[in-house]
């Protein structure tokens, strides 16, 4: 990537988007091997997408080529390019940049006339479309001393911001919560880029009067936000753009009731994606990917297909901490080889009482946005004891009959690693199925790498 | 009908084989994992079959497991090394809810339920620190049969200390030892207990509980075994049968499984 344009990253993900439409575009092009080799496609591409073909994963150009797969691909590819148009209309327009951490949507942001860019999306969709993942940010941040044992998910935009090929911060937004990698990195953006830091503390308790507490932070994270952004919240603005956070969050809800369907219509290399789109809730883009995801789930739910090869018996997973990005293609290889699908994980897990934002008044859109703060993965998680996260996966392995659950995490997940064991414990004597323990990063394919993660898998499933 | 069948555990050190014949033992053998193994283990296994007096062709069905499975070139089903040896530890010993498993090159702390069926575990297959190589490298070093290990850690007036569990520096400091004048005995111990200890904490990692059962060449180390009851605070129970042969009783079992399937 090269360095010093602050559209750089944003404009190399575009390029992937009108690739991926392109190739999608050949309805016979259904792997790169059956018609005839990356050569063989590299040669019907424009001049223009060649270098960007070049640096894409080949197995991921091969996962979305596949027809259970391709009409989200596209739908994923449509709704980043017009994010990404999106984006580079507020910079044009010079609006305040408002990088956010992940378990939050857009509403209030966008209300306020603001760009809302999520500090984590970054990395990770770089990790899931190139050979080289973001390697580049990761490797900048680590040269400045950053430890290299902690988890990727900041580190890669920390880097691109050094790098000068991602838009400066105006404001920074954090919900502070246990996450100590992620605290240091933010007040690191806010130092380093002159940036104000607004931390939001999430409460420690889950009740009626820490829900109080959280709306009382939110009120006076939108005063802070309005002396930046220089605007006031309007009730009005904020309602259109709450509605179609609302009909994402539908969707979303309605994805997961279906992923309850056995087999599991939905496949698993839609996780990390549909993480990255929850992030954008409020953005009519997040609205259009969960509505495709949905009526691709539904059509097969009503036509009775299944995502996996025809014979192979299906291995209902759960994931109790969260998926990859760095290989989207590791997923599809999970349901080809094995049969095993994807059904939660703590990263995209919304409990069925998140709801929708109620957009009677002003109140109470603030606090309906404040609830789905409250119940968002990972937020819900963290944020407490350890009994939300046990709970919550214990319901998730019945209700979703779970066959496994998945427990991989980054080692320096403190918060993670200090309640795998109560979870699988739990798991095993409340599902009685079994767990796997491992461990990997969810942006940076060195720390367990593919081949690893799926000699790790074949031993599991071998036992299974 | 009787039903005849066979199990294999093709490990890096050893090769093991089981005969069983309506559901029991009927005979089975132990040998080294030698040069050439495809032709070694069908010798072996027409040796371990005379001495049963069962011919290959009455064979039903045969389960095999281990790095060496890819040599046998009879008709057999792969099984999963975690699955056999949680099968034959439960079929060896029904309350088993705990197998450790050590052998040549890796060690096993699997969980299992009431019905035998793996629920969790733990592997070191990186690392020689726990497994029976490092007991044979330090057996060579101290010119010992590795079975007199055992006895003699027991026999130990004052176990030394060693600060490493690394089966490479390990064995330097073993020798370190030797030229301090260290009792032989007093050095034995303290890789016993090293071992033992190494494997309690990946027992201790999936949580132990009763019962536990040690498989493999390394439960044979008798001062190994205790030193791992010390540290987990429980007692560990051995297979009645030879210990390296509990994942081939498992690769066995897996086999008949299918069949019935």
């Amino acid at each position: 990537m090269k360095e010093g344009k602050e559209r750089e990253l944003l404009n190399t993900w575009k390029t992937t988007m009108d690739l991926a439409k392109f190739v999608l575009g050949y309805e016979d092009l259904t792997s790169l091997d059956q018609w005839g080799g990356r050569e063989a496609v590299r040669e019907i591409l424009p001049d223009e997408f060649r270098e960007n073909f070049d640096m894409i994963q080949p197995d991921l150009m091969d996962t979305i080529l596949q027809p259970k797969n391709r009409r989200v691909a596209l739908a994923y590819s449509d709704s980043l390019s017009e994010y990404i148009e999106f984006v580079n209309r507020k910079l044009d327009e010079r609006k305040k940049v408002a990088y956010y951490y992940f378990p939050m949507s857009t509403e209030i942001m966008l209300a306020l006339d603001m760009l809302p860019i999520c500090y984590e999306l970054l990395g990770g969709i770089s990790a899931a479309q190139y050979i080289h993942g973001c390697e580049d940010g990761i490797d900048r941040i680590q040269s400045e001393g950053y430890p290299d044992h902690l988890c990727a998910s900041q580190k890669a935009t920390s880097g691109y911001l050094l790098m000068g090929i991602v838009p400066k911060p105006d404001v920074l937004l954090k919900q502070a919560w246990g996450c100590d990698p992620s605290n240091r990195m933010y007040e690191w953006a806010s130092v380093t880029f002159d940036a104000p830091l607004i931390t939001f503390e999430m409460p420690y308790y889950y009740n009626e009067r820490a829900f109080r507490f959280l709306v009382g932070t939110v009120k006076r994270m939108i005063e802070q936000l309005e002396k930046i952004s220089g605007n006031s919240l309007d009730e009005e603005k904020l309602r259109e753009w709450v509605k179609i956070g609302n009909q994402a969050t539908e969707y979303l809800l309605k994805i997961q009731e279906l992923r309850k369907e056995v087999p599991c219509p939905d496949p698993a290399w839609h996780r990390p994606i549909d993480t990255a789109y929850s992030l954008l809730i409020g953005r009519p883009e997040a609205a259009s990917y969960f509505k495709a995801v949905y009526e691709d789930a539904k059509k097969r739910v009503e036509k009775g297909e299944s995502i996996i090869p025809e014979g192979k018996k299906e291995i209902r997973c759960a994931w109790g901490w969260a998926w990859n990005a760095y290989s989207l293609p590791f997923f599809n290889w999970l349901e080809e080889e094995h049969g095993a699908t994807y059904l939660e994980c703590s990263l995209t897990y919304f409990p069925p009482f998140t709801g929708l934002v109620d957009t009677t008044s002003l109140d109470t859109m603030i606090e309906g946005l404040a609830w789905r703060w409250f119940c968002w993965p990972m937020n819900r998680q963290s944020m407490s004891f350890s009994d939300i996260w046990v709970n919550d996966f214990v319901r998730i392995c019945k209700e979703f009959k779970a066959d496994c659950l998945m427990l991989g995490g980054h080692m320096a997940c403190k918060h993670f690693w200090a309640l795998n064991k109560l979870l699988s414990d739990a798991v095993k004597e409340e599902v009685g199925i079994p767990t796997l323990r491992f461990e990997q990063d969810i942006y940076d394919r060195r720390f367990t790498p593919v081949s690893e993660l799926k000699r790790i898998m074949n031993t599991f499933f071998a036992m299974l | 009908m009787k039903m005849i069948g066979m199990g294999c555990d093709i490990g890096t050190s050893a090769t093991k084989i089981v005969i069983m014949k309506d559901g029991t033992v009927a005979g089975y053998g132990v040998t080294l994992t030698k040069d050439k193994p495809d032709q070694a283990i069908e010798k072996f296994i027409n040796k371990v079959l005379s001495n049963t007096g069962i011919s290959l062709s009455d064979i039903k069905y045969c389960g095999s497991t281990g790095w060496g499975t890819k040599f046998l070139s009879l008709d057999h089903s792969e099984e999963s090394l975690i699955k056999c040896l949680s099968k034959g530890a439960h079929w060896t010993v029904p309350t088993a809810r705990t197998v450790i498993d050590a052998g040549g090159l890796s060690s096993t702390a699997i969980s299992v339920n009431e019905k035998g069926k793996p629920m969790e575990y733990r592997l070191n297959d990186k690392c020689a620190s726990g497994s029976g190589r490092f007991l044979e490298m330090v057996a060579e070093a101290l010119e010992l049969k590795i079975e007199e290990i055992g006895p003699l850690s027991l026999s130990a007036k004052e176990r030394v200390h060693m600060t490493s569990q690394c089966a490479v520096f390990g064995e330097s400091e073993v020798i370190a030892h030797v030229n301090a004048g260290r009792e032989v005995a007093d050095i034995v111990a303290g890789v016993t207990y090293s071992v033992g200890l190494g494997l309690s904490t990946l027992v201790k990692r999936l949580g132990v509980q009763r019962d536990c059962v040690m498989t493999g060449g390394v439960a044979k180390n008798v001062a190994v075994v205790k030193a791992l009851e010390e540290s987990i605070g429980v007692e560990v129970k051995i297979t009645y049968f030879d210990s390296q042969i509990v994942g081939a009783i498992g690769a066995a079992l897996c086999a008949q499984a299918r069949l019935k399937v």
